[in-house]
């Protein structure tokens, strides 16, 4: 599985999940994906930050 | 009668309460799909049903015997308790043949199974039906909270549609959908399969639509060997109904509390 098909499957479905996580959050469409967006930046920025932190991991303990 | 005792009362006999509370023709359609349900697919697969179990009830014991007559172990039936219960007793659980029999698929299995697990599901949603009638209160939306959980099991986002919030409930479908039908397509049609996959099933059932398009239609299909991606397509499909669990709620409080209600939580917020 190349990094470009993980990524094209993982960040629309983070997108979905935190459309329907959001919702209660909102009244309207707009104001959802809104929401849902930010979440999902955020989200993202931190799934890069673990993975960064994992391989720094490897890395330096398991050579 | 109380809230609590219309839940119990519904949970071990689907439809007592309605009738109870004043309902007859909507004790007769909780019947029907409940115990109707459940007993056409039970009569398509038998004893099959148990081999589906989450947890092996054979043997003896305490933890046996409960399980005998508590069958809480078998999702997504158990809500549907009271059918349950009768089929486990009627179980002959101690012969080799028997447990032969269960390991056998039959014909129309993911039909019999569909019909099974869409009893249960379908009587959580009437116990909060018999909870909410007992209450004896009026919605502040169109339609009543557990219709509208009902509504957006049967078709994501349409019990939003129903109470009053319609962009919202189409934005909200279309992100369980497309998380269904994508995760079906990965799989080439065969993340939903509950002969093959059954824990995963137990998730996905709780997305109405997705669940019955794919017993139905994709899951009978044959093929020669897995898709690549199957694992990620039932991954996707599981987080879906998950997904559709949070919207059904998201639903009945819509409908509950009124279509604008959520607008004080999002300005006192920000």
């Amino acid at each position: 599985m190349t990094l470009l098909f993980r990524i094209a499957v993982f960040v629309p479905c983070v997108f979905l999940i935190m459309v329907v996580y959001c919702a209660p959050r909102a009244t309207t469409a707009k104001g959802v994906a809104s929401i849902a967006a930010r979440k999902t930046v955020k989200v993202c920025g931190w799934t890069v930050v673990l993975v960064a932190a994992m391989l720094a991991i490897e890395a330096i303990w398991l050579p | 009668m109380q809230p609590l005792h219309a839940l119990l009362a519904t949970l071990f006999v689907p439809g007592s309460a309605h009738f109870v509370l004043g309902r007859p023709v909507r004790a007769v359609v909780v019947a029907l799909t409940t115990i109707g349900l459940f007993w056409i697919g039970y009569s398509i697969v038998g004893t099959h049903m148990w081999y589906h179990e989450l947890v092996p009830s054979t043997g003896g014991g305490i933890r046996g015997l409960l399980f005998r007559i508590f069958p809480v172990m078998m999702l997504p039936e158990s809500p549907n308790l009271g059918c349950t219960m009768v089929a486990s007793m009627m179980r002959d659980i101690d012969s080799v043949e028997a447990m032969r029999l269960e390991r056998m698929p039959g014909g129309l299995v993911h039909l019999g199974l569909l019909l099974t697990a869409c009893s249960g599901v379908l009587n959580a949603l009437w116990m909060c039906d018999a909870h909410w009638l007992a209450q004896n209160r009026e919605p502040r939306a169109k339609i009543a909270p557990p219709m509208a959980a009902l509504a957006s099991w049967l078709l994501p986002g349409s019990g939003h549609v129903l109470a009053g919030q319609r962009d919202k409930g189409l934005l909200l479908g279309a992100a369980v959908l497309v998380m269904f039908f994508g995760g079906l397509a990965i799989s080439g049609g065969h993340a939903v399969d509950r002969v093959l996959a059954d824990a995963w099933f137990d998730g996905q059932v709780l997305c109405g639509t997705g669940v019955i398009f794919g017993s139905l239609v994709t899951a009978p299909l044959r093929y020669d060997a897995l898709p690549t991606y199957n694992d990620l397509g039932i991954t996707l499909c599981t987080v879906a109904g998950f997904m559709n669990l949070l919207v059904m709620t998201n639903a009945y409080t819509v409908a509950e509390d009124g279509p604008d209600s959520v607008v004080v939580v999002e300005e006192a917020k920000s």
